[in-house]
């Protein structure tokens, strides 16, 4: 069965993203290991799932990184990963997407998307878009947590897990240092 | 502290910590870091829930050795509430403080003795974090998201920190301990 897995950039204080989403606490550290880690996970999934905000960034970003002279490296071969990997935006309010393999679904339904993990195919990623997890983590939809937790406490930003009605077990399957103070925790859900 | 960041429930509820399996190697991970001889610190809310159960037979039966620790440790209390802290047999040495002053904490920290641990008390954490005198975090984070409950950072400045360690253990538990880095 597929598996949906969270993949997220984190702070000790639970959040995934500072007030206006610039991310300069993880451009700020981000190194080989982890360009690795990036590599393994969207080599191993096939879909992923966005929230709006989410998907408006990355398709203001990943078009365009391969003949921006000025992105790094290691981007630019993720910009390949990313601009040709399904990707669906959950959206009622992006009426049509012209980026690269991208679609919209006005809601989430959980039977389509239960329907989606019993078909054939690799894994589906939720990157960023924290309503997206929330929401998905509420129907009991998420697999896996891949936490990559930063060595920072950011005081204000977007929290990852506002609003989960229930308590969720877990198992850790991996706790891995990066070697630049980033902590990768690998959590699996009982899943539904 | 959970994977959501929190410390406790939201009523201070702490029945979550039963999801930690019992592991060789984190008891002997756990009576390691209590043997420092230092002195403990808390809050009012930790305070109270260390006093109903360390000095109990309960205690004294399920995990005598730490409820020896817990009892010789010098214990420092802040509570703006608390008149006075009572002593038995089984639960001496506390020092009961109405308000955090800084100057009072920095010569804490410059006398002879073993470190100061603060245990749950988040409410004292977060002052502590704000004036800059944590030295030191050690984060036990256990596998599971409450959805609901008192976060260890709230209203704590952003700050930098520099991983220390971080090892896992069989039965979920990850440790990652941290100093913070001044700006």
């Amino acid at each position: 069965m597929r598996k949906i897995i969270a993949t997220e950039f984190y702070t000790l204080d639970g959040m995934m993203s500072d007030p206006k989403d610039t991310m300069d606490w993880v451009l700020g550290t981000f190194n080989e290991e982890m360009g690795k880690y990036e590599n393994e996970i969207y080599d191993s999934a096939d879909t992923l799932l966005l929230g709006e905000v989410t998907y408006k960034i990355f398709e203001g970003y990943w078009p365009y990184a391969a003949d921006n002279p000025d992105t790094p490296p290691g981007d630019v071969e993720m910009a390949h990963k990313i601009n040709s990997i399904r990707k669906i935006v959950f959206s009622k309010t992006i009426k049509n997407v012209t980026w690269q393999n991208s679609e919209i679904f006005s809601d989430i339904d959980p039977e389509k998307l239960k329907a989606m993990k019993q078909s054939p195919g690799k894994s589906m990623l939720v990157v960023g878009s924290a309503s997206i997890v929330q929401q998905l983590a509420n129907l009991g939809l998420i697999d896996e947590y891949h936490l990559l937790l930063h060595p920072v406490v950011l005081g204000t930003g977007k929290p990852l897990f506002k609003d989960i009605k229930e308590k969720v077990n877990l198992k850790l399957l991996e706790a891995k240092d990066f070697g630049n103070g980033v902590v990768l925790l690998k959590y699996q859900t009982a899943g539904k | 502290m959970t994977v959501d960041g929190f410390f406790a429930g939201p009523h201070g509820e702490i029945d979550w910590f039963k999801v930690i399996k019992k592991d060789g190697e984190w008891d002997k991970y756990t009576h390691e870091q209590s043997r420092s001889g230092g002195t403990l610190m808390f809050g009012h809310t930790t305070y109270e829930m260390m006093k109903g159960y360390w000095p109990t037979p309960d205690a004294l039966k399920n995990d005598p050795y730490m409820a020896e620790v817990v009892n010789n440790s010098p214990k420092i209390v802040f509570s703006k509430t608390l008149k006075r802290v009572e002593e038995g047999p089984h639960w001496k040495n506390i020092m009961l403080f109405h308000e955090i002053k800084p100057e009072e904490i920095i010569k804490m920290k410059e006398r002879e003795g073993g470190d100061i641990t603060i245990l749950g008390s988040g409410t004292i954490v977060q002052q502590l974090a704000n004036l800059g005198l944590i030295d030191e975090y050690g984060l036990v984070v256990v596998p599971i998201m409450l959805g609901a409950g008192k976060s260890l950072f709230k209203d704590v400045k952003e700050t930098n920190l520099k991983l220390l360690e971080a090892r896992a253990f069989k039965n979920g538990i990850v440790v990652l301990r941290y100093q913070p880095v001044l700006k």
